[in-house]
């Protein structure tokens, strides 16, 4: 019985999961596609939708689109004051993200060398300050809440961000305490599902409840706002040709002979 | 009392403490601003006019109507890219509440970005259950009627008719969200339910029949012309000519309408400056209007507004059509008349644009700068729809002896109050406070002169101004080419 959970659990469950996330999300990105302008072609009779000023060319949308995804900088643009706090917490919560799933990548790496004590430093600094950021935004969530006295959030937002929290704290506390032996453990685990052979996953309360936890946040990412990084690529106020002063140029000295 | 503060660095008082008024606003908005409702063309006549009989598509009682507005949210989540996006990447992160200058003046939280669209965003999210946009499935009839109980749509048309579509949310919001384009996917949907305010109405009625805002005939605008030139002969010694349907000629000008009744100092300037850049130019009486709208309202009106440049170019003969000042109107014309004109070979730009290359090509000699502390207002549709920031501030650079940049200056500029269709009467206690944070910006600065290239500012901005009783003027930005041309005092122009 105990192996049949396992061999679900941490050898089918995690293709299930991988593939209902990427055709989930490959599928919201073609509905929002296959949406199309408007009924009539246009953005209802606006060729054009963008936002930035300054867009001259694919290139600087794509540039405005990765400088949103990554720095966050419109929470910092002034309007009375800068919310630097905020900024920090949300640049602190998804680079701490990002991290911690680079860091992960290291279970399919074996050849590379890193000694425990850095492991073991790199991974509890991340993961506290990443845990520490995500609590702040949730009370953050309710405090907008409160100040605004407006009933903002949907029950997802408090899912979303106390799921997150809750796999961080599984994996700090998992990192806190593991023996040494079960990166090596892990490691052959996690090799075994690339090479689609059952190894089973090490033995231990805190990896199961991580592993999983992170496997059913995977299923939930396409149903709701977890699909929030990528929307912006197909957001038509993000991308999109402006004229420059140049073009401008060109265009009086043709019609005008000047 | 206002519930969150929102104060300058440095200043104790909130934005709306500042002003000598505040003891109205607390009167006016303690309960939110959902009392101030724009009010509904009931006239067959204009309705009939202007084609919304053609474009309604449900009988306008209640039920059919929730009924009809709750299946076209469903419709435009499968046609429109932009709706559905908005409809689902909100992570509610309340970082546009506070950059709405309609929560800024009224800190009631339905008018604020986040607030309108969820009043949408609730409707959609329980058409699509629990998958949320992830199956594109409407929910069938019998689970839309459980939803109509719950949809209160004239709330929803209080607080869609309180947005201003200046897209201050869209660039503050960290996934670029637009509140704009919602606005306008639910006015689109209230017009096709025979729905839109008087004044709207009223004005699209006057450019069906002579094709300006302003119902002014062929015979008046030529009279106000002969005035304006006229008197621009007495202040400078020239002899222009404003000419109207020249036959062919290379160059239309559009000006605003408004520009023939309250801001002539911006007519004058316009004809200046295409005389003496020697431009061989027209305009046409069908088309004294750089004004669209239908950018508010619904996208047949846009379109069919738009056409009417292009027919009007056509008409001339021209080979670029140049556009006069107007903040929303520039937003119809650059990203709708625009292209449709590249495709009969004609090109469009705006008179800032063409002045602001004239000035820099030596092209216009000034006589002197005009003795004045200006401020710059940046128009929400010229900054962040229409890419011109730059041309208007070269513009006053070298046509006046001091520019000060204000703080909330270029993409984060502060909405005048009045955009979006919202220059109604009806709405008077919203505009006066919704104008307030960008007066007082410019306040701020100590400049005598808050200038912009737009002719709602130039309708909104002197009320507003008046209400605070706060010592600023309000001019266009031709204005003061037109007073350093010829070294004339500003207040004469």
């Amino acid at each position: 019985m105990y192996n049949v959970v396992t061999y679900s659990l941490y050898f089918i469950l995690p293709y299930v999961s991988l593939i209902i996330l990427v055709c989930g999300v490959l599928y919201r990105i073609t509905l929002w596609l296959n949406a199309g302008k408007g009924p009539l072609g246009l953005y209802l009779g606006l060729y054009r939708l963008v936002i930035k000023p300054r867009q001259e060319s694919l290139l600087s949308s794509v540039k405005h689109i990765l400088a949103r995804m990554f720095t966050y900088y419109t929470i910092l643009g002034s309007s009375y004051r800068r919310d630097y706090s905020t900024w920090l917490g949300v640049l602190l919560f998804h680079w701490g993200i990002f991290l911690l799933i680079a860091f992960h990548l290291h279970l399919w790496l074996p050849q590379l060398i890193i000694s425990e004590s850095l492991m073991f430093i790199l991974g509890t600094t991340v993961g506290a300050l990443t845990l520490a950021a995500g609590i702040f935004l949730l009370v953050r969530r309710i405090r907008v809440q409160r100040i605004y006295r407006v009933l903002i959030n949907y029950l997802d937002d408090y899912v979303a961000i106390s799921w997150v929290i809750v796999i961080v704290v599984l994996g700090l506390a998992l990192r806190l305490t593991a023996p040494p032996s079960l990166f090596s453990e892990a490691t052959k685990w996690a090799l075994g599902l690339t090479s689609l052979k059952y190894t089973p996953p090490p033995s231990n309360l805190l990896f199961y409840a991580h592993v999983l936890a992170v496997e059913l946040f995977m299923v939930y990412i396409p149903f709701a706002k977890m699909i929030h990084p990528f929307s912006m690529p197909v957001n038509p106020a993000l991308y999109g040709r402006f004229e420059d002063i140049n073009e401008i140029e060109r265009r009086v000295i043709r019609k005008l002979g000047w | 009392m206002v519930n969150v503060k929102v104060k300058y660095r440095g200043e104790v008082k909130d934005i709306l403490e500042a002003s000598p008024r505040y003891s109205e606003w607390v009167k006016e908005f303690s309960n939110g601003s959902g009392h101030l409702k724009a009010r509904v063309e009931a006239d067959e006549g204009t309705l009939s006019a202007i084609e919304v009989n053609k474009l309604t598509k449900v009988k306008p009682n209640p039920s059919d109507r929730k009924l009809y507005f709750i299946n076209r949210i469903g419709e435009l989540a499968r046609s429109s890219r932009a709706f559905r996006n908005y409809m689902e990447s909100c992570t509610h992160c309340g970082f546009c509440i506070d950059k709405c200058q309609m929560w800024l003046a009224t800190r009631d939280p339905n008018n604020s970005p986040v607030g309108r669209a969820d009043l949408i965003r609730n409707i959609y999210r329980r058409m699509r259950k629990l998958t949320f946009g992830l199956v594109d499935k409407v929910s069938d009839e019998k689970e839309l009627k459980q939803l109509l109980d719950s949809i209160d749509l004239d709330k929803i048309w209080t607080y869609y008719y309180q947005c201003t579509e200046c897209r201050r949310c869209a660039y503050f919001c960290p996934f670029g969200i637009d509140q704009a384009e919602i606005t306008r996917s639910i006015r689109q949907i209230f017009v096709e339910m025979g729905m839109m305010p008087p004044f709207i109405a009223k004005t699209m009625e006057c450019v069906y029949k002579t094709g300006n805002n302003m119902c002014i005939t062929k015979d008046a605008a030529l009279n106000v012309i002969d005035f304006t030139v006229s008197e621009i002969s007495e202040q400078t010694g020239k002899k222009m000519e404003g000419v109207v349907d020249k036959d062919t000629a290379d160059v239309l000008y559009i000006p605003s309408s408004t520009d023939f009744f309250t801001n002539i100092g911006t007519l004058k300037g316009a004809i200046a400056i295409m005389t003496e850049l020697g431009l061989n130019w027209t305009m046409d009486s069908q088309a004294l209007e750089v004004g669209n709208f239908g950018l508010f309202e619904d996208e047949y009106h846009l379109r069919r507004f738009g056409d009417n440049i292009v027919n009007a170019a056509l008409r001339r003969r021209a080979k670029m059509v140049i556009f006069g000042e107007c903040g929303h109107g520039w937003r119809a014309f650059k990203n709708y008349v625009v292209p449709r004109l590249a495709e009969h070979g004609i090109d469009g730009i705006s008179i800032t644009q063409l002045t602001a290359w004239a000035l820099r090509k030596g092209k216009l000699k000034l006589s002197n700068k005009v003795d004045a502390v200006v401020t710059y207002h940046d128009p929400c549709n010229l900054a962040r729809a229409g890419d011109l920031i730059e041309e208007p501030r070269e513009i006053l650079k070298s046509t006046v002896k001091e520019f000060r940049e204000r703080e909330h200056n270029r993409e984060r500029t502060l909405c005048c109050g009045a955009g979006g269709g919202l220059l109604l009467d009806e709405l008077m206690p919203l505009r006066v406070w919704a104008g307030w944070p960008s007066v007082y910006d410019a306040y701020r600065t100590g400049a005598q002169y808050m200038v912009a290239p737009c002719s709602i500012d130039k309708a909104q901005f002197p009320l507003v101004i008046e209400y605070h009783k706060v010592p600023l003027k309000f001019r266009g930005v031709s204005d003061f080419v037109y007073a350093a041309l010829y070294g004339i005092d500003i207040d004469s122009v």
